[in-house]
């Protein structure tokens, strides 16, 4: 297929955007519609950033997905269980709660807040402030339980930074659509392998009682029978024994009895032929018969009695017999139940474990999942806070992307080798970009930028000579002249001094430096101290344009720096740091106006600045 | 604004559109947008060349489709630029009178 001209893209991209298109679900044409908005309101990068964070959804959504995310028994009606007073009751409503006020911050705006829910804004915008820059915010907030007196305005200023609300709706959407990483399946499963492991292992458990049980009994009957138990009547032992003792006697018995039952046998037939001789000889009877017959009688009843005695002494055998099969049985079974219950210990250490580690499993999952319900309220309660934070971390971004840019545009048109060589180094000193490109302060070297000039032994000089040798070989000495000789050339060093001071004291303090009385005491016995916060107004286009309004309207006067370079040196450096560390960048010129001017007026009467001398 | 600035800001508003028309037409869904933003934003602002830009946008379209004429276009401005800068090249080699040189040149170019 040959290759579109760009024309014809566009061409074929237009006629594309004109088509009738279908019908899209109203939420879904919504949604474009306010896209459009976006770009027609701000820009197409603004939207771009506007889809790129899911909107926050309404009411009614906002509760489906507290309902979804929070909470994972499920109840007998297949919903969430969450009994009154449960734990999980007592999360979904922490979270609804929690949910209120950004919601009606991002839906109705700040304004639409009632007074007590905006002292919730302010404070916890406050709170991400000062987790920021908590010396600034507090110079300009006042200390926490000491505020000033504007500091309701100044913060109601900045939280109505049409970006607050963005923001936080991108903060707050993030905390509200942050999915659990154990989810509600997971723990499902967990449970149920538990459940499952628990009732194997109480199988195990039963049977083992069970065996146990068998394998006492055994051992019981057996230990009738152990031979410590011989001489203790009433014992299998004893009886056996005893049998055994009996056994000769019995034997002979038996003997004696058989041999008897014999006699009596044979005695028995020759009487009974008798009898039968004389009864074919007088079939009617005769004295003889009759004599015969009871003597049969006597016979009869005497074996009858003996094989009763033979009957006894069989019976002692077979009792000794029956004992030694009951000793046997009971061996052999004990030899069966150990088996058996060697098999199911083995067993029951297999369910014990299996079982350990489904509960280990399920509690770990159960524990996780509580701290990420904890960790998601949290972000919910922490979205006001950390719009707040986020968007002060935008202000410095643009103000420090300004700055270089100025810097940039500046080392660009001078024609003076030795400024621009300043000045591109002043660009990137103590500054780093972002992935995004943005201009970030780079801690470690703003510190040391900082702690180079606040060093009476380095100082501003030191940095200006520092940074035009940088690079120049130790045997370029035509070049090392020109620097020295430059270096005395006071216009060229003023005008570095001016720029860099306020900027590298700047990246410091916004790095997390600090000044100090000392550092006051310094910069006053210095060349260019006294002028550091006249050059960082007047190097802040914004702080100076108010400023030059301030002096036309008689707000202050010419005289204004000089008599701000007499005040006391904690004053002069709070000034100082206000306009340096990010105050105007964060808050904008008024407040920082403000607490230069005072609330009594100009500065040279009464004030702020009051101790002027 | 520099000539880049313009046409990266031209491409953000080429992709805004085309995000629109497609939500309209259904040829995305709401919960795709996110991912497209994030996946914009983290990458457009790290963009230093045309050649980049180009590249940007070629991924962006394999990923969803929807990007593909946008993507097309600015290859072929990209095309249509190099052919542009190849042209100046000859013509000043003409000038100086590397006739050899120029057709050399526009040779390379045609065959590409």
């Amino acid at each position: 297929m040959p290759a579109y001209t760009p024309a014809e893209q566009r061409e074929a991209q237009g006629r594309y955007a004109i088509q009738e298109t279908p019908t899209g679900t109203v939420k879904v044409r919504e949604r474009a519609k306010k896209i459009k908005e976006e770009v027609a309101k701000a820009s197409s990068r603004s939207a771009i950033e506007s889809f790129a964070t899911p909107p926050l959804p309404d009411k009614e959504g906002r509760a489906a997905k507290l309902e979804n995310k929070l909470g994972w028994e499920a109840g007998v009606d297949g919903r969430k269980s969450r009994p009154p007073g449960s734990a999980a009751e007592a999360t979904i409503l922490k979270a609804q709660s929690a949910d209120i006020i950004p919601s009606g911050v991002i839906e109705n705006g700040y304004d639409s807040l009632g007074a007590a829910h905006k002292v919730v804004v302010r404070d916890q915008v406050e709170a991400g402030l000062r987790a920021h820059m908590p010396d600034t915010v507090d110079m300009i907030l006042g200390p926490v339980g000491t505020p000033l007196a504007n500091r309701d305005a100044t913060l109601d200023a900045f939280i109505k930074d049409p970006r607050y609300k963005d923001i936080l709706r991108s903060t707050h959407s993030a905390a509200l659509n942050k999915d659990m990483t154990i989810t509600d399946e997971q723990l499902g499963a967990a449970r149920e392998a538990l459940e499952q492991k628990t009732g194997a292992d109480k199988r195990v458990d039963d049977e083992l009682k069970e065996i146990n049980k068998k394998l006492a009994e055994a051992n019981k009957m057996l230990a009738g029978f152990d031979a410590k138990n011989v001489a203790k009547p009433g014992t299998d032992a004893y009886r056996l024994d005893e049998l055994w003792k009996q056994d000769a006697t019995i034997q002979g018995e038996i003997t004696r009895i058989q041999s008897k039952i014999d006699s009596i046998t044979g005695t028995l037939d020759q009487l009974r032929k008798l009898a039968a001789t004389e009864r074919m000889a007088n079939p009617t009877g005769s004295p003889k018969l009759t004599t015969l017959t009871g003597e049969i009688t006597a016979q009869e009843t005497e074996q009858k009695t003996t094989v009763g005695e033979l009957g006894a002494q069989h019976a002692l055998i077979k009792q000794r017999t029956d004992l030694e099969t009951k000793k046997s049985k009971a061996e052999e079974d004990k030899e069966n139940l150990e088996g058996k219950r060697e098999d199911a210990i083995t067993n029951k250490e297999t369910t014990a474990r299996e079982k350990a580690a489904a509960r280990a499993d399920f509690d770990h999952k159960r524990i996780s999942r509580e701290d990420e319900e904890t960790e998601y309220i949290k972000g919910m309660n922490d979205s006001l806070r950390d719009a707040g934070a986020e968007l002060l971390k935008r202000r410095l971004q643009e103000a420090n992307d300004v700055e270089a840019r100025v810097i940039e545009d500046e080392a660009k048109e001078t024609t003076d080798r030795h400024e621009k060589k300043v000045l591109d180094k002043l660009k990137t000193a103590g500054m780093k970009l972002n992935k995004k490109g943005n201009h970030e302060i780079d801690k470690v070297p703003a510190l040391q930028f900082g702690k180079n000039l606040l060093d009476p032994a380095k100082g501003l000089d030191w940095q200006i000579e520092n940074w035009l040798k940088a690079g120049v070989p130790a045997a370029n000495t035509e070049e090392l002249r020109l620097i020295s000789e430059r270096m005395k050339d006071k216009d060229f060093v003023d005008k570095m001094r001016a720029k860099m001071g306020p900027i590298l004291l700047g990246r410091y303090l916004q790095a997390g430096g600090k000044l100090t009385k000392g550092d006051s005491a310094y910069f006053e016995g210095t060349d260019w101290g006294p002028n550091l916060i006249e050059n960082a107004i007047n190097g802040n286009k914004e702080l100076k344009t108010k400023f030059d309004t301030m002096k036309a309207e008689g707000v202050i006067d010419q005289s204004f720096f000089d008599r701000l370079k007499k005040v006391d040196g904690a004053t002069w450096l709070k000034i100082l740091a206000l306009i340096l560390a990010g105050g105007v960048a964060a808050f904008g010129v008024a407040p920082i106006a403000g607490a230069v001017v005072g609330a009594g007026g100009v500065i040279a009467k009464e004030g702020f600045v009051g101790a002027v001398t | 604004m520099d000539d880049f600035k313009k046409q990266i800001e031209q491409a953000e508003k080429d992709i805004v559109e085309c995000v629109v028309l497609s939500l309209e037409n259904g040829n995305i869904k709401e919960e795709d947008l996110p991912e497209i933003g994030q996946f914009v934003l983290d990458k457009i602002d790290l963009l230093k060349t045309h050649e980049e830009l180009s590249a940007f946008l070629m991924e962006l379209s394999s990923k969803w489709p929807i990007f593909l004429n946008i993507a097309k276009i600015e290859k072929g401005e990209l095309q249509e630029r190099a052919e542009s800068e190849t042209a100046d090249s000859v013509l000043t080699l003409l000038k100086h009178g590397k006739i050899d040189d120029a057709l050399s040149l526009a040779k390379s170019e045609t065959n590409k």
